[in-house]
């Protein structure tokens, strides 16, 4: 006769075997967590959907089940599950090989959201803690340490990165995405600790620094010598690596731009061209990724200046005119009253006024002169008195037109 | 599996004395003083420092199954079912060691001289 105890006994065997299989296709192979997880299954299979999934998954396709453990959102679910959930996700982040980047971000991600979500159910979390060490510890430790899980991850997650930070290791690039992305996890909880997101940012930021300690040093090593030379483009060739591993963090684009001017000053009064063009070369993407941020983030308006003037250190070092007031142009734009600026860009436009009038045909010069008026006029509101808009005006004026 | 809870089968509601308990029993069974060593590292974590005791709880997968129920009965033999044979009347080895048969024969039950003389006693009675 089949009893409802076999009956309990077979869907435990089952939730079992179905724990199983999603661990292997979840950890790639790692060896199983304790069969307790299998509650895991076991609650997800009290709904409709999980029953299916279930259903679906003893008959080999998986793939529904893993989808019920990444919900989207942690609102509604019952503590336990959410409890699971965290620690399952906790299991595999720890266990996924390093070049599973994308598949270890992801695990990180939810069993943080989960441990945030769980520290809002106080009713089941105190339960928890007053069952397992009752009055061994006061009332508010108790309270603290239960609903602390998700800080205690975040401080694993930076542990286990410092280690490889210096070598830009898969871990430690793991964890400066997941920290980054910190927000997105949050979004999944109805009300996450308070200070959570704030502490991600400071963990990212100690991190960084860890990152870039062999940048610091080498850049302290050049700066030793007296001028910029090799040993200040490797540093800061570095710098850039660093921050492109770090997915562009804004404070490493800052830090090249304060490193890379007094170079940049130095090299542009010595008129060591070629260095200075290396120089730009090698510090091209950070520049340009902070002069897109300060573009748009009134916020970064103080280092618009300094961007400005860098991008007006390579308007001048570049070979067509054209290029050289785009870029010039640009640096306007992130900061009009930037004096440099505005001197370099009424030169070029004073210069293009002068070769539209001197390339123009002869029969066309009158059309050319009324164009080149425009630019010297232009280059007057920018910076007054310049000898080649002088010179453009003139050339303007024989051609009978009022410049 | 490095959670003690976990790793041993300890129930996280039960108190350091019940804990204890196991652990002594583990620590009996345990056939080297490496894995001693860290049955007394895990009991001290869950025993003397309860805020330890806190985290590894949490850290442990809570047990959401229902308990199981009673396995079936074993069915009773009745009197018209098979007649017993020779290998219904030995002693399972661990029986027979613990009887005192420390060596026991490497032959098959067939061969067995202890078998052979009681087949051959059933014949003559």
């Amino acid at each position: 006769m089949w009893r409802p105890d076999d009956q309990q006994l077979l869907e435990r065997l089952e939730e079992r075997t179905l724990m199983r299989a999603l661990w292997r296709r979840m950890s790639h192979g790692a060896p199983p967590p304790s069969e307790r997880a299998a509650g895991l299954v076991h609650l997800l299979r009290q709904t409709d959907e999980g029953a299916r999934a279930c259903e679906r998954a003893l008959d080999g396709e998986i793939e529904l089940l893993v989808t019920l453990v990444r919900p989207a959102s942690y609102v509604g679910l019952r503590p336990p599950l959410v409890h699971h959930l965290a620690l399952w996700h906790h299991a595999v982040a720890r266990t996924l090989p390093p070049h599973a980047r994308g598949e270890a971000e992801e695990a990180w991600l939810q069993a943080l959201g989960a441990w945030a979500a769980l520290a809002s159910e106080s009713a089941y979390l105190r339960g928890l803690a007053e069952a397992v060490v009752a009055d061994a510890l006061p009332a508010a430790e108790r309270d603290a340490v239960a609903v602390d899980g998700a800080r205690r991850l975040l401080a694993e997650l930076e542990e286990r990165a410092l280690e490889g930070a210096g070598a830009l290791d898969d871990v430690t690039a793991i964890s400066l995405s997941v920290f980054a992305r910190v927000p997105e996890a949050l979004a999944r909880v109805e009300a996450p600790p308070a200070t959570l997101a704030s502490e991600a940012v400071r963990r990212r930021r100690h991190l960084v620094d860890a990152t870039m300690r062999p940048v610091h040093e080498a850049l302290t090593e050049a700066q030793a010598r007296t001028e910029p030379g090799e040993a200040h483009l490797a540093a800061l060739a570095a710098a850039v690596r660093v921050w492109r591993f770090t997915a562009h963090d804004l404070e490493l684009e800052r830090f090249v731009v304060d490193q890379a001017t007094p170079m940049a000053w130095e090299l542009y009064g010595h008129k060591q061209w070629s260095m200075l063009r290396r120089l730009d070369a090698t510090i091209a993407p950070a520049v340009d990724a902070l002069a897109e941020r300060v573009g748009r983030d009134p916020d970064l308006f103080a280092y618009a200046s300094r961007v400005a003037q860098m991008l007006v250190f390579r308007a001048e070092l570049l070979t067509t005119l054209d290029t050289q007031l785009e870029t010039v142009e640009r640096a306007l734009v992130l900061c009009d009253t930037h004096r440099n600026g505005r001197l370099v860009c009424a030169d070029l436009l004073s210069e293009r006024a002068l070769r539209r009038i001197e390339t123009a045909p002869l029969w066309d010069r009158k059309r050319a002169a009324l164009e080149a008026r425009v630019d010297t006029r232009r280059a007057e509101s920018l910076f007054a008195g310049l000898a080649r808009t002088k010179r453009a005006k003139e050339a303007i004026a024989r051609e009978g037109v009022e410049p | 599996m490095s959670n003690p809870f976990e790793r041993y089968g300890l129930d996280p509601f039960d108190g350091p004395a019940a804990i204890t308990e196991r652990m002594r029993e583990l620590a009996e069974d345990a056939e080297s003083e490496e894995e001693r060593a860290e049955i007394r590292e895990a009991w001290e974590a869950l025993t003397l420092h309860p805020r330890r005791r806190l985290e590894l709880a949490l850290e442990a997968h809570p047990d959401s199954r229902p308990a199981l129920g009673r396995s079936p009965r074993p069915r009773r033999r009745g009197r018209s079912a098979d007649a017993l044979g020779l290998a219904d009347l030995t002693a399972l080895p661990s029986v027979a060691g613990a009887l005192g048969e420390r060596t026991l024969p490497d032959v098959s039950l067939d061969e067995d001289p202890v078998l052979i003389d009681v087949a051959k006693k059933g014949a003559r009675g």
